[in-house]
């Protein structure tokens, strides 16, 4: 047993789904997709992650760590490049069910009052994510104050890197206490992604070759809206039920 | 999700068509047939907002905007470690070269050169005390000379050996970075004690001051269970004797008028009381060795070692005073393999020492035993059959 808090070596795996990758996800991924994202391109990422930070200082981090610390680093490029794509790969795959229901209330309450109503923010999300030239990822991402929006990255960006931090926030006149707040200190805008689509060709031309809308439209039938309840903060004020 | 509102769309259109035809006052055949479809378009045309949806959004007051930036801050907090664990499952990964568990006879030259135990440090910086360790130079550092290393490392497995077997208390000093999980590891191996931090100057010269007033949770274990019952009967023994000797010397004195008896009581239950006091007092110990991955940077705690009269074994390097340790090992002290090798050969050695030491132990309880039961039963002959052979004889 490791007594201090040195870090041992860890070594990364893919995450379990919560379904069976070989039943595929009807109507929205056949079993061969499924079975081509996870159990050959994610476990190429997970290798290739693995290989690359071993020996240095970033081999027992989680995945979300190696993003951050080594995105700002031009010498660690594909390991940026594999990790990222790792943990948006498991995270697109966990937003998934092979069991959907239909969409929940609450839900659809919070994301009425961001985007003025539910059908406004499907289509939002659809437009982005079309007007993705390229691969790329199409993101719901929750910004520190609550705020709603949807985002692209492309090929193997994360909405944790996406957005560098503005500098010059900080206002005239500002105390002693204020110079030493962190969030001037953090490299990039702290997002918190609630909900994400591949956008990427691997995953779906071999289902639908170039037709992307009918892609985007059937994603809809398979989000599992119970985990992306969990992701959302309850913003509406006076409310209750606390989030 | 879009049909619906289409739907809304082609309801609100319809009322207003009707009262046009109607204002016209000329009913003509296009005003009953149905609107065309809209053109077809690869993108669909911006639904309406509807506010009537969910009624009227609540307002944000200033009263509640306090309360929701702390709800979102809290819940956020709580979301990101559960993304944090998204993306990979981890599970601890163990390098057999890491690991500390060899036998001074598995170290062999070529294993060592591997581990790059030969690369002193440049040659400017040399103690020259070190000159008989050194094989020679190359690209400006000295070479350490392997065979040296190997016979050091087993001189000093032998003496750590032999101080594990005579109950000895080893500590083993990591204070670098790189070092703190190799002393810890070699450590618990060998079931002795380590040190990771900073030493405290005066721990061996000054120890009141530094340890007397921490509170500790020791248990004191023995080396063999079965030798507890007779090591507390011996010590009881000791203690009935220390009063005894106390009653001769201070007895008559401090308990004028008492009887012999009594005063023989009193004695015992002083010492028991001492005795009690001194089981519930801290206990502050010496090392009887002190094993040190760098040397180089515990000079202080080496010079208390000289003045406490504690052995140390150190790693050297061709900048260190060899003659700052008791057993110096010439190895190169940057190399992290090289430093775990030659902790696991030690920690091995203390361990063999340990184990050596309790088979010892419990041979000679075992023993102990053996004879008490045949002294006992020869006792009990002699009881039965004794008085019948004095009479005898």
């Amino acid at each position: 047993q490791r007594v201090l808090a040195v870090a041992a070596a860890r070594y990364h795996q893919p995450a379990m789904l919560p379904y069976k990758p070989e039943n595929g996800l009807a109507p929205f991924l056949s079993p061969q997709s499924v079975d081509f994202l996870y159990n050959m391109r994610q476990i190429e990422l997970i290798n290739n992650v693995n290989r690359l930070s071993e020996g240095t200082e970033l081999e027992s981090k989680t995945l979300m760590n190696v993003i951050t610390d080594s995105a700002l680093d031009p010498n660690k490029v594909p390991l940026t490049n594999n990790a990222s794509q790792a943990w948006n790969m498991d995270f697109f795959l966990q937003s998934l069910t092979d069991d959907p229901r239909p969409l929940r209330d609450d839900v659809r309450r919070t994301i009425a009052e961001h985007f003025g109503s539910f059908e406004r923010f499907q289509e939002t999300f659809t437009q982005c994510a079309l007007a993705l030239f390229g691969n790329g990822w199409t993101w719901l991402v929750q910004s520190d104050n609550g705020q709603l929006s949807v985002m692209n990255t492309f090929n193997a960006g994360s909405p944790f890197t996406a957005i560098p931090s503005v500098k010059n926030a900080v206002p005239k006149g500002a105390s002693y206490a204020s110079i030493n707040r962190t969030t001037s200190r953090r490299p990039f805008t702290r997002l918190t992604p609630i909900l994400g689509l591949s956008m990427w060709q691997e995953a779906f031309v071999p289902d639908y070759g170039i037709d992307r809308e009918t892609y985007v439209s059937r994603f809809w039938d398979v989000v599992n809206w119970s985990v992306v309840n969990e992701r959302l903060a309850n913003t509406r004020s006076g409310s209750r039920t606390d989030a | 999700m879009f049909g619906r509102s289409f739907r809304v769309l082609a309801h609100s259109a319809r009322p207003l068509r009707q009262l046009s035809t109607e204002a016209a006052g000329a009913a003509t055949p296009a005003a009953s047939a149905p609107p065309p479809p809209p053109p077809a378009q690869l993108t669909t045309p911006m639904p309406e907002v509807s506010v009537r949806e969910f009624g009227k959004p609540p307002r944000r007051t200033k009263k509640y905007a306090a309360q929701d930036a702390q709800r979102i801050r809290q819940h956020l907090a709580r979301l990101r470690p559960r993304l944090q664990q998204t993306g990979s499952v981890q599970t601890d990964l163990v390098r057999p070269s890491e690991m500390l568990d060899h036998e001074s006879s598995q170290l062999t030259l070529e294993a060592m050169m591997a581990a790059g135990m030969h690369l002193g440090h440049c040659t400017s910086l040399w103690n020259p005390m070190n000159l008989r360790y050194i094989l020679g130079e190359r690209e400006g550092i000295h070479v350490i000379n392997l065979e040296e290393t190997l016979a050091a490392v087993r001189r000093a497995a032998h003496f750590v050996r032999s101080v594990a077997y005579e109950g000895g208390l080893i500590l083993f000093v990591g204070s670098r970075k790189e070092h703190r999980q190799m002393a810890v590891d070699a450590a618990l191996h060998a079931e002795q004690y380590f040190i990771t931090g900073k030493w405290l100057p005066g721990t061996l010269t000054n120890p009141k001051p530094l340890l007397g007033k921490h509170v500790t949770y020791t248990e004191d274990v023995w080396d063999v269970e079965e030798a507890r019952e007779l090591a507390e009967q011996q010590q009881e023994r000791l203690l009935v004797q220390r009063a005894e000797d106390a009653v001769q010397q201070q007895g008559k004195r401090r308990f004028k008028g008492a009887s012999g008896q009594q005063r023989f009581m009193k004695m015992v239950e002083e010492e028991k009381e001492r005795a009690s006091r001194e089981a519930d007092s801290l206990h502050t110990y010496k090392p009887d060795l002190i094993i040190a991955l760098n040397p180089l940077e515990c000079q202080t705690m080496l010079a208390e070692c000289r003045l406490a009269h504690v052995p140390t074994v150190g790693i050297v390097d061709t900048n260190c005073d060899p003659r700052a340790v008791s057993y110096p090992v010439p190895c190169n002290d940057d190399s992290v393999r090289a430093v775990s090798m030659v902790a696991g050969v030690l920690a091995r050695a203390a361990k063999d020492g340990l184990e050596l030491r309790r088979e010892r132990l419990k041979k000679a309880v075992d023993e102990h035993y053996r004879n008490a039961s045949e002294n006992a039963a020869a006792n009990a002959l002699d009881k039965q059959y004794g008085a019948a052979g004095e009479e005898r004889e």
